[in-house]
């Protein structure tokens, strides 16, 4: 490029110069150091907690509490770095369906792990797993019937596609 | 003359209901497709587009991300002058890129060509004004140097529109004498803006 930039004609534009990728490198590390450092403050503090809970009440085991709440913030945390540096969602459908898994998956987890710890089997987390995961399927269902078909504009939404192919429609007729 | 009022127009008058930063927008963004081998279409990643806008500027106008991203999701889903598309950058994360759309590409290039005249006169009779200028600037003669008059703090020069807000007091709240040479003031004041004496206001001529 030249000095002002505006200058040379039959040049090789990219849509991503290298200044910008280093500002995506910037950001990228930038959310590493956060996850990592998020990462040992929970480890950290999860490792007092047990200490504390050993020395004053060893018979009730109240730090798992915050080490399975907490650790459900720590993996968004870790889906939502993962997905981001791997680029995975284009689209907001997409993402909005990736979450909605992820999130019923752990806290279905979890609901279960409570309910076995003081049940000893599967009782009433059976009703919030089962309700959720139809409603669940239900999602996922709408989500791969509207997703955009290839050669569709991302950018649109379903009815917008529908109103264009009706309208392709009627002007080949 | 297109860095003036809310629209950029033509030479003919007519609006083309473009802003001024919306035209420079595009215009950078037509300049880089024809730079381009074959001048083919090619879209800026959003914070890139802001970089440029300010080298271009420097020092005389600063592009905020908080300023040029509503438009350019105005230029995109209003006016459909954009197209904004998510696209993986090369290291993976996902970013903005714009792009002209047809339109887009027509209307400033309609635009260009239409003024490319008048605004290379423009700029050629600005640099002749500014070059006036430029032996005082080079000599630091002659020119008053206050920096008060730039000041961020308190500017020497008031917003005139703030200033017309103020309501001036009506009919006989309006006459206020000084006590010293008895002259109307009518606006308030510490001091007799024709004696200068300090004032403690009367309605009441001495």
């Amino acid at each position: 490029m030249s000095d002002n930039g505006y200058n040379n004609n039959d040049e090789n534009v990219e849509e991503f110069s290298e200044e910008s990728l280093r500002e995506i490198a910037k950001e990228v590390v930038q959310r590493r150091i956060g996850l990592q450092n998020h990462l040992r403050v929970y480890i950290f503090v999860n490792i007092l907690l047990f200490i504390i809970n050993y020395l004053t009440f060893p018979l009730y085991r109240w730090h798992m509490w915050p080490l399975l709440g907490w650790g459900i913030g720590l993996g968004y945390h870790i889906f939502g770095y993962i997905t981001f540096r791997r680029g995975s969602f284009g689209d907001d459908a997409k993402a909005g369906i990736s979450y909605h898994v992820f999130t019923y998956l752990i806290v279905c987890a979890f609901l279960f792990w409570i309910d076995f710890l003081f049940t000893g089997t599967m009782t009433w987390s059976f009703f919030p797993i089962g309700g959720w995961g139809l409603a669940l399927v239900i999602h996922l269902y709408v989500y791969i019937t509207n997703r955009p078909k290839t050669g569709d504009d991302p950018r649109k939404s379903y009815l917008d596609r529908e109103i264009d192919k009706e309208l392709s429609k009627i002007r080949k007729n | 003359m297109f860095w003036l009022g809310k629209s950029i127009i033509t030479k003919d008058g007519k609006k083309t209901g473009v802003s001024p930063i919306e035209y420079i927008i595009m215009a950078h963004l037509r300049s880089r497709e024809r730079r381009n081998v074959d001048q083919a279409p090619v879209g800026q990643y959003g914070y890139e587009l802001i970089k440029e806008l300010n080298s271009l500027f420097e020092g005389s106008w600063v592009a905020k991300s908080g300023t040029i991203y509503p438009l350019l999701t105005k230029m995109d889903n209003d006016k459909d002058l954009l197209k904004a598309e998510k696209k993986k950058s090369p290291l993976g994360p996902i970013k903005k890129i714009y792009t002209l759309t047809e339109d887009g590409r027509h209307l400033i290039d309609s635009i260009i060509r239409e003024n490319f005249d008048a605004d290379k006169a423009f700029i050629d009779k600005y640099l002749a004004l500014l070059n006036v200028f430029e032996p005082y600037i080079n000599k630091k003669e002659d020119i008053v140097e206050d920096s008060s008059y730039l000041s961020d703090e308190k500017p020497r020069i008031s917003n005139s529109k703030t200033k017309s807000k103020k309501k001036k007091p009506q009919g006989k709240e309006s006459e206020r004498f000084c006590p010293n040479c008895g002259e109307n003031i009518q606006e308030i004041s510490k001091f007799c803006i024709f004696c200068g004496a300090e004032t403690s206001f009367t309605n009441e001529r001495n």
